[in-house]
């Protein structure tokens, strides 16, 4: 009898809820996706010391390592952001980050780190990772999973060390870590 | 009530491929252009979205690819992860059906229980006590039979998994025994995942049905909850066994001696560092094949096993980068087996066997320097109850009546030590001491090796033991069919494994081979007096070679390929290894056919011959299963149907020396049909 009538429930379910469209419905999207998402939203809420290289007409999003973001990179690449430009470039060397707005250090460099830390120290410049750990080494913005939601935590040391200017909007959002 | 539930499970499937009907129909006229139309606006949707907004989209994938990569290319040891996901696009049931699922290792059903081979190793009448099973780090296998439970009488539901990590070869150093051909790690869902209220209805071939409700939630900042139970029958089938063709035999039909029904209830409370856990489950099964010496189709036939725990632990992460995690634990476990024997006259002998156990462990790990880690840990296990009866009710008669205890000590240290940018070494030492056998060390080394980004060469040495469990010491059913022996000494192994993993334009690329060597293997024997018996029989070893190419496409397409050679000799006359597929080959395929609404999910299993006890062989087997998924379908219901062997292949599987069949035949084709509702 209890098995017949959770049935009759299934099958109630079944049929009286009405047809909706389901593209209309909630979507779920690629982990990759929405940390590129986030990485153009940071443009927003991060003020840079004027530099005389960059000539104000764009933004450079810099990945350092093996790439995890894929086909994402290419959308938001060369959208606009503030006015400026977004120009998403892979940097194999931490010679050639002079230039970046932000620098996305990847997993692959977990073990590196912290001579990448050291390469960039007085560049003033976001640095953002994936990866445990990180933000306790010294990245400012270091996303992870919280709920199958992307979070993240943030290093307030390490960028009060730089000269870039971080909202509050930001912070707040953001679960604050010390380093050590 | 039967022909009533027939009717009912008749509708069932006409409702739900009429639903399927529907949904195809009413996508094939609309579905390319509106799924092309969302691809291209999206990602500007979610750049156009607020900060605010963008942290609370969901992500399809819960294991990201960092999290994915950090733990299988920096582990000493080679690791496959089944995910809920992947549990609910190829519709498995049972633990087994993972298993199954996994490179390298294969299940055998003697519609019984479930055996675990791993590396070509599968001993007849072993309980799979050669795996550790694990339960968000809690140790399942028990204290009388060292049994890793993975049929239906696994203490978990499935749904309730979040995913299955194997971990191969020798894990002693960190575990102590059992851990002897890999460790299985099961991990529970966590309330975030569960989202509320959910109730699941299952319904499958012979009068099978589950129902499941379980409820997750985060209570404000801190407390975790997760509260499910589970109801599961199925009336099992009527089966054919020529070796018992005779009249007074029934032919060698046996009806109605394969029912199937567990109940399944757990708890998980988390509260800051805090965690508490608890489990029961309890599985009876019919056994239809004659097995032990019983009366051939007597539905009085039947085994019972029970097993609950109690799981407390406490973690703390201190300043500098270290944790202290501290776990206390209470365990029970409870074999009652029922067998009708004709000795004449015809008698219930029965079995009882309980363990209970209870242990605690500490556990501290620290990073130096930011760079390498080390961590330490002691572990004790008291056996205060492990007792085993066998007895006949009328005319009454005690075979055994055996209560016992033991205790053991482990401590162990385990070491990862990052040489340079490429290369990190890996090392860990642990010490046993065992009331009734002497200490041993069991080491691991693993040179963890990346030349380029997205290569890992691992190069492994490991040793692991296992001690005999009281059921090979102790356990006789009065010499009727099985006697003890009390000289047994614990069998040790050693591991050589070579493994390379690569990422190559988004494949996954893993290829490994291993060579093992096993002294003073504990196996079951057939005396000269007739009786089975344990012995310590010699030396064996093994080698194999595994290879596996991966892919995830971001349209949900995935498809997973893996071969594996594996074999095993002995090397003393008269000894019995070769119950092992020499070749095993998985293929894995998800295809979406609506974006993220319906899917179908394909599985094919091939496992070259195997031989049974009587020196024939069983003569291989393919098998391949198919799932049609559909998520969240009309609101939050998601709807499957499987189709297990699908094409029906009539297939066995080598049975163990308590048979008189030399094979036991499997499944034929099987339907499931599931439905899952979140409020």
């Amino acid at each position: 009898m209890k098995r017949t009538l959770f049935i009759i429930i299934c099958c109630a379910l079944v049929f009286s809820v009405q047809l909706r469209p389901f593209y209309a419905g909630e979507r779920e999207f690629n982990e990759y996706e929405v940390k590129a998402a986030f990485l153009v939203n940071f443009f927003k809420f991060v003020e840079w010391p004027s530099r005389a290289q960059d000539g104000g007409t764009t933004y450079n999003l810099c990945i350092y390592g093996s790439d995890p973001f894929g086909q994402y990179t290419k959308i938001i690449d060369g959208t606009k952001v503030r006015g400026r430009t977004l120009d998403v470039k892979r940097v194999v060397s931490v010679r050639s980050v002079k230039e970046c707005n932000i620098l996305f250090v990847s997993s692959s460099e977990r073990r590196r780190v912290n001579a990448v830390l050291d390469a960039v120290k007085g560049m003033d410049m976001l640095t953002v990772g994936d990866t445990e750990g990180y933000a306790r080494s010294g990245i400012m913005v270091n996303f992870f999973m919280e709920a199958k939601r992307v979070k993240f935590e943030i290093n307030l040391n390490a960028i009060k060390r730089t000269k870039i200017n971080v909202s509050s909007q930001l912070l707040k959002l953001g679960k604050m870590v010390d380093n050590e | 009530m039967i022909k009533h539930k027939k009717i009912i499970y008749n509708i069932i499937l006409v409702c739900s491929v009429l639903l399927y009907a529907v949904l195809f129909f009413s996508f094939s006229a609309t579905g390319p252009s509106i799924s092309f139309a969302a691809s291209t606006d999206k990602p500007k949707d979610l750049v156009d979205l607020p900060i605010e907004e963008l942290m609370k989209v969901e992500v399809s994938t819960v294991l990201g690819a960092s999290k994915y990569e950090q733990k299988i290319s920096d582990a000493p040891a080679s690791i496959s992860i089944v995910t809920a996901q992947e549990i609910k696009q190829y519709g498995y049931r049972t633990l087994a059906d993972v298993i199954n699922s996994v490179r390298g290792l294969y299940v055998t059903y003697d519609r019984s229980y479930n055996y675990l081979g791993a590396r070509g190793f599968a001993r007849p009448g072993d309980y799979n006590t050669r795996m550790l099973l694990l339960i968000d780090g809690h140790r399942m296998n028990n204290n009388i039979y060292d049994t890793a439970t993975i049929g239906t009488e696994f203490i978990l539901d499935l749904d309730l998994v979040d995913r299955v990590e194997v971990i191969r070869g020798p894990s002693s150093s960190l575990y102590g025994s059992n851990a002897f051909f890999g460790v299985i790690n099961v991990i529970t869902k966590r309330s975030s995942d569960m989202k509320g209220l959910e109730v699941s209805l299952e319904a499958g071939s012979y009068d099978t049905y589950k129902e499941r409700v379980s409820f997750g939630h985060k209570f404000g900042n801190d407390l975790e909850v997760v509260l499910s139970a589970t109801n599961y029958k199925s009336r099992g089938q009527s089966l054919y066994y020529k070796e018992y063709v005779r009249p007074e035999t029934n032919f060698g039909r046996s009806d109605n001696n394969d029912p199937d029904a567990y109940t399944s209830l757990f708890a998980d409370l988390k509260f800051s560092g805090l965690s508490v856990q608890a489990a029961y489950g309890t599985r009876t099964k019919g056994i239809p094949t004659g097995a032990w010496s019983t009366v051939f189709n007597d539905d009085r036939t039947k085994v019972s096993d029970s097993q609950g725990y109690v799981d407390v632990k406490y973690e703390k992460k201190f300043e500098y980068d270290q944790n202290l995690s501290v776990r206390l634990f209470y365990d029970y476990y409870r074999y009652d087996g029922k067998y009708i024997i004709d000795y004449p006259p015809l008698t219930m002998n029965k079995d009882l066997a309980v363990g209970k156990w209870w242990g605690g462990e500490a556990f501290y790990s620290k990073k130096i320097w930011n760079r390498h880690t080390i961590m330490a840990g002691v572990e004790y296990r008291d056996n205060f109850l492990q007792q085993q009866r066998n007895f006949d009710e009328n005319p009454p008669a005690v075979y055994i009546d055996d209560k016992s205890a033991s205790y053991s000590i482990g401590t162990y240290v385990q070491g990862e030590f990052v040489i340079s940018d490429k290369v990190i070494f890996n090392a860990g030492v642990r010490y046993d001491h065992y009331k009734d056998f002497s200490g041993r060390f069991n080491p691991r080394v693993a040179l963890i090796y990346n030349p380029f980004d997205g290569t890992t060469v691992k190069l492994l040495y490991g040793e692991a033991y296992r001690i005999p469990n009281i059921y090979e010491l102790y356990y006789t059913d009065g010499n009727n069919s099985q006697k003890a022996n009390p000289n047994l000494e614990p069998e040790t192994i050693r591991t050589y494994e070579l493994a390379l993993e690569h990422y190559i334009h988004g494949f996954r690329v893993s290829l490994s081979g291993f060579y093992y060597d096993v002294r003073n293997l504990i196996t079951q024997q057939l005396g000269t007096d007739g009786l089975m018996v344990f012995n310590n029989a010699g030396k064996a070893d093994g080698k194999g070679i595994e290879f596996e190419i991966e892919r995830k496409w971001s349209n949900g397409l995935t498809g997973k390929l893996a071969y594996s050679f594996q074999e095993v000799k002995g090397r003393e006359e008269g000894t019995y290894y070769e119950n092992f597929p020499r070749h095993l080959v998985k293929f894995n395929t998800f295809v979406p056919i609506i974006k993220k609404k319906l899917g179908a999910g394909i599985e094919v299993q091939y496992a070259s011959p195997r031989k049974n006890p009587d020196g024939t062989d069983d003569g291989g087997y393919t098998i391949v299963n198919t799932t049609l998924l559909s998520e969240k379908v009309l609101g939050n219901l998601d709807l499957s149907l499987s189709v297990y062997n699908m094409f029906d292949k009539k297939y066995s599987n080598p049975g163990s020396r308590e048979h008189t069949q030399s094979d036991i035949e499997q499944d034929g084709r099987t339907f499931g049909l599931k439905a899952t509702y979140r409020f």
